[in-house]
């Protein structure tokens, strides 16, 4: 890994496209600002492991019966 | 084409129904081809997505629309550019939904739908920059 120090409002650029700024630092908490372009996907790296972790438990139920899943959320929507 | 399936075992799909995940999904990065069982209409609120290479790979998918009337996430053109999208009515949403052993827990990940242009059937698990959306949602009401 790169490792670079930077200060308040100084960036680093990442290619050409990509520029990344330390906007504010406040105890341990550091906001940061991206410019890219928008095709580039940027995301807190802790959401796309929860969505991988979501997406892993969403198969490891055993036995689905969707009919009577159906019928219980239609029951709902009639209700 | 037959294939095996999780919930019905042995079917046969019209291979132009398949559905492609380039990238794959998040945990399942090289499983790219899926197709949908079940009846898809708007009042059949649950249906599968079942891998066409591994047989145990199946996922329950909802359209949010069926539970949350007014999801309506932000999504910038730019982030579907490999969905070759020509209009927004191409967009089909699901949402992958998990079910505990209490049923009435179930939930749907609104923070990351499953994006499908029902065009060409390129699809991808979109994941928003949207705080209004959470990865569990009750698809219930919950007492």
């Amino acid at each position: 890994m790169l490792v670079l120090t930077r200060k308040k409002d100084q960036s680093i650029l990442i290619g050409d496209k990509i520029e990344i700024t330390i906007l504010e630092i406040k105890g341990d908490q550091i906001r940061i600002g991206i410019d890219a372009p928008k095709d580039v996907t940027i995301l807190r790296k802790e959401v796309f492991m929860a969505v991988k972790e979501e997406n892993k438990a969403a198969i490891t139920t055993s036995e689905i019966d969707l009919g009577s899943l159906t019928k219980r959320l239609k029951k709902f929507k009639t209700s | 084409m037959e294939i095996n399936t999780k919930p019905y075992g042995l079917v046969n799909v019209d291979p132009a129904n398949i559905i492609t995940f380039e990238n794959g999904l998040p945990g399942f990065e090289d499983m790219q081809k899926f197709v949908l069982l079940g009846n898809q209409e708007v009042d059949e609120p649950l249906v599968w997505l079942q891998s066409v290479d591994d047989e145990a790979l199946a996922f329950v998918v909802t359209q949010p629309k069926t539970f949350k009337q007014d999801y309506h996430p932000t999504i910038h053109i730019n982030e579907l550019e490999d969905l070759e999208l020509k209009d927004d009515s191409e967009i089909m949403l699901y949402c992958i939904v998990v079910v505990p052993e209490d049923v009435s827990k179930m939930t749907a990940n609104l923070k990351a739908p499953l994006v499908i242009n029902t065009r060409n059937n390129k699809a991808k698990q979109l994941i928003l920059n949207d705080d209004n959306y959470q990865i569990r949602e009750y698809i219930l009401p919950q007492a």
